[in-house]
């Protein structure tokens, strides 16, 4: 998050000048709840599977460990990051979601989303709450949107009625004034060295294609995946994180988190140990680019860009193997009678 | 009968008296540049050094050379468009601040009566093709704009460092020669020129003109597409090369051979005033878009300025933009 | 002497008077150091009603200038090199910082029209001066005195300020102020010979108009100063140095219509030896006018507040900026001023003020922050020093990754942060006076500028990866097949390697695209010629 609404300014403002001292203390506690909170909904999925009560306790531990345990995460929480704020809610919407609360689900999106617009996505994931029925989902949808204006309002007035805030915090990263990138700084993110280098009569057409792109992406995998809402929604999650403008590698901790959820996929996955093992190349090499780069100019820009730009491919890939994953495991229920567990298939698009 | 066959004869030996070349003679009797009236009434140069860095004195030397020489020739600074990309004069390298040498035992060409309109990070190819196609902001000043119109001839010389189809600005964007023939093209559709001389002096600069196909438009490189461009002189007291071969021999012939307004010299004179074995590299000419024999043409209609008054029969009124 | 009795019955008619000063001030620093400054005073009374456009001395642009953007001041200054404070003492005012200034006051109805009118008049001034400030940082309405010669308080005013560290002054900017003058060729003017003047330690150039009107009777005024430091001036003598030998040029000739041509030399104890050369008759005679300046160490010093600026930090990311002001010998009221550009972003809650001494004094701030894009971002502090008393003004900012298209040229140099100018008036008497720290030269990380297309290839591809699969997949089906061979797919890879194996030999072989395109088109030329 690189430009925040009067809310937060006002929050923060009054944490810095009243509690100083209880600042990290209240990044641990949310860091530690969205921990608990993840693994809480893991075990409510488990339960819901009818796994047994030892496997449950497993797997709530395993999504703990993995969450709280991460290094990211650690280091996140240490420097203040705001990022342990949007992984609170992310693991907020999740157990809502897995405990099957929509609207609430659909009021913590539709609010989180007034800070940045890019979670709205998440608001597709509550098709599968809506029991079929289209006038249900789009009540969520309204419900979203109306906590969003509540939001929106709410920063309005505290803006003393002015309505400048909405530039850089909504259309600098949306559409129209052309998203205009007007100070991308360095980050793990896809868009800034592209932004940095692209022309400028073809800034605008670039900013709007990728945030349609971005905005349209739920569409389809809405209608691909029908089956299977934890996949759908550690999808959605995911191409929230790495489409999100101004992201940092802690924005994907969650969504690693509640990956072991996707246990029946496990054998499909194609590309586990490449992707596991460039990000974490990658993460490692990020730093020690940007020290060549920033600090003793004896590399230039590309040797950062080139971190993060297959950092993200590698994210990219990720999601990208989930979409297979599910198709693949369709054909195995489909085909389940046909198919031995030796036999070599081969596969074709129809 | 016979009469008729006599006066048959007549003509058909009158005709091919005058097929054996006699008739061409006389043409070119009442046809030599010092009497055919070019129909221009004023003169624009835009003179451009494209390079940044101090190394490329020569390229701002070239330019301040031809300044003289048109200026000489009676064109005045406000038809003179001046871009030069670096401060060489007062740079701090220069160990004779504020004076700028085409030749070692020449004059300063920086005296005080220069004017340069365009210097430093105002050279862009942005500017350069704004001064052609008069597209500017409305804040520009009349110093700054190319105010030409039907009856002008005007020069563009271009130097600086050029590869194939390109022209370097600034070390840091080119100018295409596709660029360049769009300008011209615009030009021509506003009425902006009646007839114009482009000349590159750069690397491979006759890929510069290649594109253009506006009429009336002559251009001329210092090399062909495959050639580089050779610097004339080094003063070794300075540490740099002070001018461009192709500049050096043109600035030569102007003040050689055209030593006033009145001068006979016609173009393929000057075409011919850099050979090969002086240049060193083979100059480039391009006269497809050119309908007239630049043998016909006096080098004074685009390097001096004849300053032709017409007479105005309405009042006009002078507006506050003609004084600001 | 026939135009002058012209000139003065043209003026009588109009009831227009108009009075052009020179005057020059010859000053040794030290044995090899001398002081040079010419200033030229050009005034006219006029009433606005009957104003017949009749100009004697008076420049007409410049009146133009005044009447057209409703001018009441406007300072535009040019230095080059730094001014040495603790060996030179006061600088010359109005004070001038590395590159350009600009400080105009004027009329306009609001702000955005004053904005606009400012575009428009730093663009004049380009044109008038031949300078190229169209990029200057301009900051709206400076709440603290600036320069020392805009001290006075007017709210109906705009006030605008710019400063441009980068931009050089030479020849032809000296040109045009000549270009000002009511004598060009004759008269103190032909002193100003441009290459003694640019081979100097430092140099700096003013323009100052202003117009006044009381009820419909005006009067403008204009001051073109050119102010120069010179190591050296003449080797010859040891013991004084003389106008030609300073200027390389005689003085030859009197300017007629100047009221007064003063040349004054400043001697050792801070005595000055005035000669006005209007009422001299032998200036142009067989013994040419000469004045001997002596080549002397000045004895008395006078004290001065001092200022510099300086950059701490290492990396490309971040960086310090730190102005020092130490006060002379007296109480001192300062107000500083910094011009912060937008290319770096200050660390507001980090900046601060340290001073030796008593500490901290109270101090006033104002601050104007950026708006858009490109606008600076202006801090101004007021404040009271003690005598001898040091303060530090820290500024912790971030340098920012630019856009492609906002870096110079030649990003590689850096970009300026203007120099801080610090405005003194002393507390006991009116003295007041402006000097300027030194503009710091800041790196900013820089992008690859070499490679936008690569760049934009590889997120291209990043973005088809996503977009790809979730098509194929949401529209096809994914089904077990039999293997079969797939001859249409490895036509396709073969094509595709036929491409990538000649992109690969045109790059071995310098083979230019132009290149080809020129082969393709002769190819099809011949073609031509075989119908």
């Amino acid at each position: 998050m690189h430009f925040l609404p009067p809310l937060t300014l006002h929050v923060f403002r009054f944490l810095l000048k009243s509690l100083p001292t209880l600042l990290l203390p209240i990044w641990i506690l949310f860091d530690v709840s969205t921990a608990y909170m993840a693994s809480q909904a893991a075990q409510f999925v488990w339960k819901s599977m009818k796994k047994s009560d030892e496997e449950t306790k497993n797997i709530g531990k395993l999504v703990f460990n993995i969450y709280a345990f991460n290094p990211i995460t650690i280091v996140s929480t240490g420097i203040l990051s705001l990022t342990v704020f949007q992984n609170f809610c992310f693991a907020a919407i999740f157990l809502l979601f897995v405990t099957d609360r929509p609207s609430i689900c659909a009021i913590l999106i539709g609010s989180w989303s007034s800070f940045t617009i890019y979670p709205f996505t998440l608001i597709f994931c509550l098709v599968f709450r809506s029991n079929g029925s289209k006038l249900k989902f789009l009540s969520f949808v309204t419900l979203g949107l109306i906590s969003w204006a509540a939001f929106f309002g709410l920063n309005f007035l505290l803006n003393g009625g002015n309505s400048n805030f909405v530039e850089p915090v909504y259309l600098s990263i949306l559409f129209f004034c052309s998203l205009k990138f007007s100070s991308i700084q360095p980050n793990v993110g896809i868009y800034w060295y592209f932004f940095v280098q692209i022309f400028e009569h073809f800034r605008s057409f670039y900013t709007n294609s990728f945030v349609i792109l971005y905005f349209f992406m739920p569409f389809p995998i809405t209608c691909m995946i029908r089956k299977d809402p934890i996949l759908h929604f550690t999808i959605i999650g995911l191409l929230a994180s790495i489409f999100f403008p101004y992201p940092t590698l802690n924005q994907v901790s969650l969504i690693f988190a509640i990956l072991p959820l996707l246990e029946v996929y496990r054998k499909h996955f194609r590309y586990t140990i490449l992707i596991a093992g460039t990000i974490v190349t990658t993460i490692m090499l990020m730093p020690i680019m940007w020290h060549m780069w920033m600090v003793s100019s004896s590399g230039n820009a590309n040797f950062f860009f080139g971190a993060t730009i297959v950092y993200n491919v590698a994210l990219i890939n990720l999601v990208m193997d989930m979409i297979f994953v599910y198709s693949r495991r369709q054909i195995d229920l489909e085909y389940s009678d046909t198919l031995k567990k030796d036999t070599k298939m081969d596969f074709a698009f129809y | 009968m016979r009469h008729v066959l006599l006066i048959f004869c007549l003509i058909i030996g009158a005709q091919a008296v005058l097929n054996t070349g006699l008739q061409l003679k006389i043409d070119e009797l009442f046809d030599t540049p010092g009497t055919v009236m070019s129909s221009h009434t004023n003169n624009w140069a835009v003179l451009v050094c494209t390079s940044k860095f101090w190394f490329n004195y020569r390229h701002v030397s070239n330019v301040l050379a031809l300044y003289h020489s048109i200026k000489r020739l009676g064109v005045p600074d406000s038809n003179i468009i001046m871009m030069l990309a670096e401060d060489v004069p007062c740079n701090s390298r220069n160990p004779r601040p504020g004076t700028v040498y085409a030749a070692r035992a020449g004059a300063n060409l920086y005296g005080s009566d220069v004017e340069v309109d365009y210097r430093g990070e105002e050279v862009t190819v942005e500017n350069f093709i704004r001064i052609l196609t008069g597209r500017h902001h409305p804040a520009t000043p009349r110093s700054k704009r190319l105010l030409t119109d039907h009856q002008s001839n005007v020069l563009i010389y271009l130097t600086g460092h050029g590869g194939d189809s390109f022209m370097k600005f600034q070390d840091s964007e080119e100018l295409t020669n596709v660029d360049l023939a769009y300008a011209i093209q615009t030009m021509f559709e506003d009425n902006r020129y009646h007839e114009m001389l482009v000349i590159a002096d750069s690397c491979r600069s006759a890929s510069m003109y290649e594109w253009i196909d506006s009429p009336n438009v002559l251009s001329l490189s210092s090399s062909l597409t495959h050639e580089e461009s050779y610097s004339y002189d080094v003063d070794t007291d300075i540490g740099v090369y002070v001018i461009d071969r192709y500049t050096h021999y043109t600035v030569n012939f102007l003040s050689k051979e055209v030593k006033a307004l009145n001068s006979s010299a016609n173009m393929q004179d000057y075409i011919d005033s850099c050979p090969a074995r002086k240049c060193l590299s083979n100059t480039g000419v391009r006269k497809d878009h050119y309908p007239k024999d630049v043998k016909r043409v006096r080098v004074t209609d685009f390097f001096g300025s004849s300053r032709i008054f017409q007479h105005l029969s309405e009042e006009i009124v002078l507006d506050d933009e003609f004084w600001a | 002497m026939r135009e002058l009795i012209v000139l003065v019955l043209v003026a009588l008619a109009h009831g227009l008077t108009e009075h052009f000063d020179e005057k020059i001030t010859l000053a040794p620093l030290s044995t090899n150091e001398l002081r040079v400054d010419f200033r030229f005073n050009s005034d006219r009374n006029f009433n606005i009603e009957t104003e017949s456009r009749d100009f004697l001395t008076f420049p007409r642009i410049i009146q133009e200038l005044l009447t057209r953007y409703s001018i009441r001041k406007l300072t535009v200054t040019m230095a080059h090199g730094r001014w040495n404070l603790d060996e030179w003492g006061v600088p010359p005012q109005p004070s001038a910082p590395a590159g350009a200034q600009v400080l105009a006051e004027f009329d306009a109805e609001n702000g955005e029209k004053a904005d606009e009118r400012m575009k428009f008049l730093v663009e004049a001034l380009n044109g008038v001066l031949c300078t190229s400030i169209s990029h200057i940082n301009v900051i709206t309405s400076p709440e603290l005195v600036v320069l020392a010669n805009h001290g006075e308080k007017s709210k109906k005013l705009f006030k605008r300020y710019g400063v441009l560290s980068g931009e050089t002054t030479c020849t032809e900017n000296l040109t045009r102020l000549r270009k000002l003058l009511a004598c060009k060729e004759n008269g103190l003017s032909t002193l100003l010979h441009p290459s003694k003047l640019y081979n100097s330690l430092y140099h700096s150039s003013h323009l100052v108009i202003e117009q006044k009107c009381l009820k419909s009777q005006c009067e403008a005024r204009m001051e073109v100063g050119v102010s120069v430091v010179m190591r050296n001036p003449s080797q010859k003598s040891q013991r004084h140095w003389s106008l030609a030998d300073v200027f390389d040029r005689k003085l030859g000739s009197q300017c007629k219509i100047a009221r007064s041509s003063q040349i004054d030399v400043i001697g050792r104890q801070g005595e000055i030896t005035s000669t006005d050369i209007k009422n001299l008759t032998a200036i142009s005679g067989e013994e040419p006018f000469e004045v001997y300046i002596p080549v002397t160490e000045i004895s008395k010093k006078e004290s001065v507040v001092k200022a510099w600026s300086s950059q701490g930090g290492f990396e490309q990311k971040h960086g310090v900026l730190t102005v020092h002001v130490t006060n002379d010998n007296s109480d001192s009221e300062i107000h500083v001023s910094q011009i912060i550009p937008y290319y770096v972003h200050l660390r507001y809650s980090r900046i601060k003020w340290e001073c030796d001494m008593d500490g901290v004094p109270t101090i006033v701030k104002y601050l104007r922050n950026s708006e858009g894009g490109e606008a600076p971002t202006l801090l101004q502090y007021r404040l009271n020093l003690a005598a001898g008393q040091t303060c530090e003004l820290v500024i912790p900012f971030d340098k920012q990754l630019l856009r492609l298209e906002q870096y110079p040229p030649d990003a590689n140099h850096g970009m300026h942060i203007p120099s801080a100018s610090v405005f003194v008036r002393k507390s006991d008497s009116s003295h007041a006076y402006s000097i300027h720290s030194s503009a710091i030269l800041v790196l900013l990380p820089v992008p690859d500028f070499s490679m936008p297309f690569n760049v934009i290839c590889f997120v291209a591809t990043a973005f088809a990866l996503v977009f790809g699969p979730i098509q194929l997949y949401s529209t096809m089906w994914l089904a077990p097949v039999v293997k079969k061979s797939q001859w249409g797919r490895k036509i396709h890879r073969i094509i595709l390697l036929a491409i990538i194996a000649f992109c690969l030999y045109a790059h071995m072989m310098d083979i230019n695209l132009n290149e080809i395109r020129r082969g393709i088109e002769n190819q099809l030329e011949k073609l031509n010629e075989l119908k």
